[in-house]
Parts: C-alpha cells; structure tokens; sequence
C-alpha cells in the first residue's frame, strides 16, 4: 500500500524531471527561456522538497507501522547508528542526538527518551507519609491507667533534599493529647572525609534501640529499660550530631559525636544554658556470611540531674545478629538482639543497670513471632527491680500495614504484677519509606 | 577478522592514557554484566544485589556502604524498584558524587522502552504496584542494547579519553546480542503467542520480544501474595486456555506454582531474571540462552 502510494505521487515528479529540459529547448527564444528555465528549475526545487516531505511521512508511516507491531526490531546493531570508532568526535558524544535510522528498514529502534512521569509537578514537594497506631489493650493489676483502645502516638514524616549539600527530616508524632516535633533537622551529606553531620531535633545515637521509630520496632511497646532510663520519648533533643564511617578491614566502623541542649524531660534538665549533654557511640559491623552479619555497639552520654544539678551518666552496649538468606528473603529472617546499659549519678545510690534480649523468627512470608525479656533497676532506688517477658505474634497482609499481638507480664518491683495483653494495628500511607534494617 | 581489527584499534587508543579503571557500583546483577560488556577492563563494576535475590528486597546493609563510598558511577534500574533499600545506602554513603542529578548517577529507565506503565491514576489497593512502569525491562535484548549505549555515553562523559574504547566494545556488544538474539527468536519461533502464567510481572518485555502471551499470573496483585480465591479462578482460566507453562522467579516458594501445576497439567519452570541466578548464568548470554532452552523445552 505503501509503496504505491509512494511511486503513484512521484510519478508526475519523475515525468517532469524528464520533460522539463525537452520543452525547455524545443522553444528556443532566450531572455524568454532563461526566464521560463529559471521558473521551472525554482519548481523543480519545489517539488524535490515536497517528495522529500512524502519520503519523510512515508519513513514515519513506516515507522508507526513497526512501532505498533507486537514484537520490538529484529536488528539489534541497528538500535543506534554504529559510530566508527576512530572518526568519533568525542566532545560531540553527548550533544549529537542518536542518529534515526534513515534506511527506513529498523525504524523507531534507539535509545528511548522516556518522559518524566506526570507527578513532576510535584517534584519539589517533599516525601510524605502518614503511619498510624492503633494499640488495643486488656488485662489488668496495672499501676498505670490505660485506655481501652487508643490512637495511640502516629508519625507524620516529611523528608526532602534542601539544596545540593543537605537533605531535611522531619517526623511530627501526634496523639489524643499533643503534637510534637519528635526529629527535625537537616543533614549535610556532601561533607568530606566520610563525615555526615545533623542540626537540629533528633533522637540520641544512644544503642540500638533509643534512635528507631515506632515502627520499625518488632514489638508493640519500649523495652523496660528505654522507657524506664529516658523517658517515653526516648532520648532526643535539639542538639548537633557529626558521624564519621570508617572503614577498617572487613569492618565497618561508625563513630558518632553529639552535643545537646541538655533538656530531656525526666532524664536531664541544665540548670545553666551550658549544662549540655554530650553522646558518643562506636559501632562496628561486619558481614558474617551473605546471609548473616554482625554489629556491636558501644555507647556513651552524660547531663546534668534534673533535681540535684550533679550529672548522670548512661553507659550501653549492644549486640545485633541477623540472618536473612539472599535466595529466600521474603520469606524467613531472624534477629537477635541484646543491649545493657547502666545508669551512674552523681550522689546517687548504686548504679541501676537495665537490659534487654529478644529475637524475631520470620517463619513465612507475612508472618513474624518474637520474644524478649527485660528488666531495669529504677534509678532513684536500684533495688526496685522491674521485670518483663513478651511474647508477639505479627502479621504483615503488606509491606505498609500489620497486626500484632503482644503478650507481656511485667513484675514491677514493688509488688504490683500485671498480666496483659496487646493488639496492634498500624499502617502506613504515602511515601514508600526504606524497609527497616 | 573485523573484531580483532577494532579491538586492536581500540587497545591502541585506549594505552595512550591508561588511567584507573572507572568504579561502578550497580544496583543489580544483570546491569553489571552488561556494564562489563561495555566498560572491559576500563571499568570495575561490582552489583549489591545478587542474581538469587529479590531485587525489590535487597536488605541496606552497612556493608553495601563499603563499595558505595569509593564508587564513581552508581547504575539504578530506577521504576523504584530499589526504593525500599538504595536511598538511605546513598545517604549514608558520605558520597556526594553518586547522589541523584549528578553524572555520578545513572537511571538506566530513562533510555529503554518501559512496559506496564499505568494509565490511570495508581494506588496501593493495587498491591506494591510501579508507578511509572514495569521496572523488569532488562529481560530484553533491545532493551539490553539500550542499556548499553547509555553506559557507554556516562562512561565516556566520565573518562573521555577511553571513548573510543566504549565504543568499539558497545558496536561489538551490540553485533553479539544482535546474532544471540537471532538464535533466541529462531528457537521460540515455534511457540508464538503461546499462552503462559508467571509468578510476578518480571517477564513483560521478554514475551513481548518473544511474541508470548502472558495470561495471568500467579500474584494476583504485585508483590501480593496468593490467595486461595485467586488460585481458584487461576486454575479455572488456566484449563480454560490451556496454559501449559507457569514461570517461576528462583526467590519465589515453588509450593503455591507446584500445586497449580498439579491441578492443570501445566509445567513449572523456574525462569531466571538476573545473571547469577544459579551457578554457571555469568552473563547476559548465558543468562537468556539457559531462559530460552528451558522455555522452549518446557513449551514443546
């Protein structure tokens, strides 16, 4: 169909082509024929574009024919035109636009220009999320009040580059009762030296468990001894933090200096605006094999006592071991982790020491179960004892939704024994955010 | 004869400046391969992801950090398929030069042709769904010639003086996958428009070349796992069309496929998206001529 149409319209091109020059001569006045040849040469061009137009169109056609076949080219070599190596105009490699393939037999194949997608209007706005917590609760002999079922504290994040040096943060954590900044600050990540540094709001890099978000954890509540030692909103301040990866043989060593106001409620409160808290941590890990590694973790922060303005001093160490095997990911891992840390004062009495140890069996692709015992002396009286035992069960339809239940009985040191039970409901919309590690 | 010619050519070019191979960090097996292809020994390329994993769920491990911080180009397969693990890698990587926008950053879905893309608007009731399109486009030599030239165009921004090198080895490349890809046709030229189930939407691209017809799938949703309702009707539509092959992923359960297959008669066939998948799948070629035989057999 083609190609008559192609030899059907540039027939009268030919004829012409043909005649032009016969008529031309065969009338013989000059001025008259130069003025008359002038005119049919500008024709002529005329027309050689227009049939220049038509091969085009034609090549398009063609084109759009291949393009709407179901199977791509044959002719892989032809998907750019193969520049010969030694003629190659290097400055030109990246202005000169893929040559179409001209011979008309490989149309439509090169390199793709695909368009960005239609949320580039949206390109600046930051990453958002919005991670809801529904926690049901029974069971009783509790010396707290708790409610029934509550929304409990959910997470707004909002993260997003600032500039080409920095990357900002914020996590907004709002309840029944208040909305609070828990993180906001902003990252320089182009520093040298394999530094990153943070200003603003953030949780301490104290262990392992003190800089996490509600939901990375595996259970449904703060081990004993966070809870206990920093306070329901784990230990975060407005404050500077500067970390440095050093690489050392098969290790991976992280070192992290930090600098707070020193306000924490309950844990630190400055009687002088100098009265910072400091927080240092080493953390070292190594792969095991590809499919289990180990990092240990070495912790340290120190402030000053909320009442008797001598300082407190926190020392932790961490353990972590994980095994996922590579060809069988989404369907089994385990985690194992152990962290100690104990609290010094300043006049106080003895130190109270806290632990905690609890491991996670992902035993099929949506289901998790998981125990963990801790325990924390109170600081004020270390021989006030609190002791826990959890048991969960976990359930995951998605990656952005899960259901767990927790089972924990908890011995509180001074005599209260409290046997309950936990149901957990959390999902998370917007932005896919990074699987935790 | 022609390519010893233009390898010669290409050394002689290439030893006039020998600098230090360029550093490559992919994100996947099959980029890797492909990158080699084009880079030689210009280039030292090494992938996170191993060919046996779930790409989609590569674990951020620390020691991922290691080869991130020295690297000088960072290949994505993009279509956010490493959304849930390469961002905080890049972040914690200290390495400026790798970050999205830079010309240390290479998103090769940028070059190729994308299948899948949604044309309404997407949500996650649609199960782990990719917004911009069907992120397993390598399975596809086209596709893979696509990857190519654009390695070749950011290896040559990033080393100009080894140009002419990249060059001659991505034409080399190309006349290879251009003859393998010859055999690859000829040997599903039997089974067009054959009907066949798979596991997850990994195989778009490849039956589209091959000229297969991908019916259903045994995720009813991406990402989703299988339910009984849905492995009801999966059977169902399977007799119906006599689907006789069902092709799985190595990191999926082969239980699910298995008891498919009992209940239609169809085949499982274990179909391998990224070299290194199992011993001996090294590279690109190998990759698809191991695919290709085992389909053809697993279809005659």
């Amino acid at each position: 169909m083609l190609k008559a149409l192609f030899s059907e319209r540039l027939m009268p091109l030919v004829i012409l082509v043909v005649l032009v020059p016969l008529v031309a001569f065969a009338q013989g006045s000059d001025a008259d024929v130069a003025s008359r040849l002038e005119a049919l040469t500008l024709r002529l061009e005329a027309l050689d574009r227009e049939s220049g137009a038509i091969r085009a169109e034609i090549d398009a056609l063609r084109s759009l024919v291949a393009g709407a076949a179901s199977v791509p080219a044959d002719d892989l070599t032809q998907i750019e035109g193969a520049l010969p190596a030694a003629t190659e105009d290097l400055t030109k490699i990246d202005a000169v636009p893929a040559p179409a393939a001209s011979d008309g037999s490989l149309a439509g194949v090169d390199v793709i220009e695909n368009a960005p997608s239609a949320a580039v209007s949206k390109i600046f706005n930051p990453d958002i999320a919005i991670i809801g917590n529904v926690v049901a609760h029974a069971g009783g002999d509790n010396p707290e009040e708790r409610d029934a079922i509550a929304l409990q504290e959910s997470e707004l994040s909002l993260e997003a580059a600032v500039d080409p040096y920095a990357k900002a943060k914020f996590f907004i954590g709002y309840s029944d009762e208040e909305v609070a900044v828990e993180e906001g600050y902003i990252q320089f990540v182009a520093l040298p030296w394999d530094l990153s540094a943070k200003v603003g709001k953030m949780k301490a890099s104290f262990g392992k468990f003190n800089p996490t978000h509600f939901h990375t954890w595996s259970t449904t509540d703060a081990p004993l001894v966070n809870a206990t030692f920093f306070g329901e909103e784990g230990l975060a301040d407005s404050g500077v933090s500067v970390s440095k990866l050093i690489p050392a043989g098969a290790f991976l060593v992280e070192a992290t200096a930090e600098a707070f106001r020193g306000s924490v409620e309950g844990v630190f409160e400055p009687g002088r605006s100098s009265d910072l808290f400091y927080d240092a941590r080493l953390r070292a890990y190594r792969d095991l094999t590809e499919n289990s590694n180990i990092d240990v973790g070495a912790s340290f922060a120190t402030g000053t006592l909320p009442e008797t303005g001598g300082s407190s001093r926190f020392t932790g160490i961490d353990v972590s071991y994980r095994w996922k095997p590579l060809s069988r990911a989404i369907y089994r891992s385990f985690l194992a982790r152990g962290e100690l840390i104990v609290n010094d004062r300043d006049g106080g009495p003895d130190s109270a020491v806290g632990y905690y140890a609890s491991a996670d069996y992902q035993f099929a692709r949506r289901w998790l179960a998981g125990a963990r015992i801790d325990g924390v002396d109170r600081p004020d009286d270390p021989s006030i004892t609190d002791r826990g035992q959890s048991l969960m069960l976990t359930f995951r339809p998605s990656e952005f939704s899960l259901i767990r239940g927790q089972y924990r009985r908890t011995d509180y040191g001074d005599g209260f024994e409290a046997d309950e039970f936990l149901l957990q409901f959390q999902f998370g919309i917007g932005a896919h955010g990074a699987h935790p590690f | 004869m022609k390519r010893t010619l233009v390898l010669a050519l290409a050394l002689v070019a290439g030893s006039v400046a020998q600098a230090e191979p360029l550093n490559v960090v992919t994100t996947t097996s099959d980029l890797a391969s492909i990158a080699r292809e084009v880079g030689g020994d210009r280039v030292a390329v090494e992938s996170i992801a191993r060919g046996y994993q779930d790409p989609h769920f590569v674990e951020a491990k620390p020691s991922f950090l290691l080869q991130l911080r020295k690297a000088e180009l960072l290949a994505v397969v993009g279509l956010e398929l490493e959304i849930g693990w390469l961002p905080p890698l890049i972040e914690q990587s200290r390495n400026s030069e790798v970050r999205p926008g830079t010309d240390g950053y290479l998103d090769l879905s940028a070059g190729v042709e994308i299948l899948d893309r949604p044309s309404a608007k997407v949500d996650r009731s649609m199960g782990d769904i990719h917004a911009s399109g069907n992120p397993h486009y390598w399975l596809e030599p086209g596709n893979a010639v696509r990857i190519a030239i654009q390695f070749r165009d950011r290896f040559a921004k990033l080393r100009p003086a080894e140009a002419p090198y990249f060059t001659a080895r991505l034409n080399e490349f190309k006349v290879r996958a251009n003859d393998a890809n010859k055999r690859w046709t000829e040997a599903l030229a039997p089974y067009k428009g054959a009907k066949i189930v798979t596991y997850h939407r990994s195989w778009s691209n490849f039956a589209r070349r091959y000229g297969l017809d991908v019916v259903d799938f045994v995720e009813p949703k991406p990402g989703v796992p299988p339910s009984p309702s849905h492995l009801f009707e999966l059977v169902q539509s399977m007799k119906e069309q006599k689907v006789k092959v069902i092709l799985v992923e190595p990191y999926f359960d082969l239980k699910t496929p298995n008891s498919v297959a009992q209940k239609t008669g169809a085949k499982v066939i274990v179909m391998y998206p990224s070299v290194g998948g199992a011993p001996g799948l090294d590279d690109y070629f190998k990759l698809f001529d191991r695919n290709v035989s085992a389909l053809a057999e697993g279809l005659r």
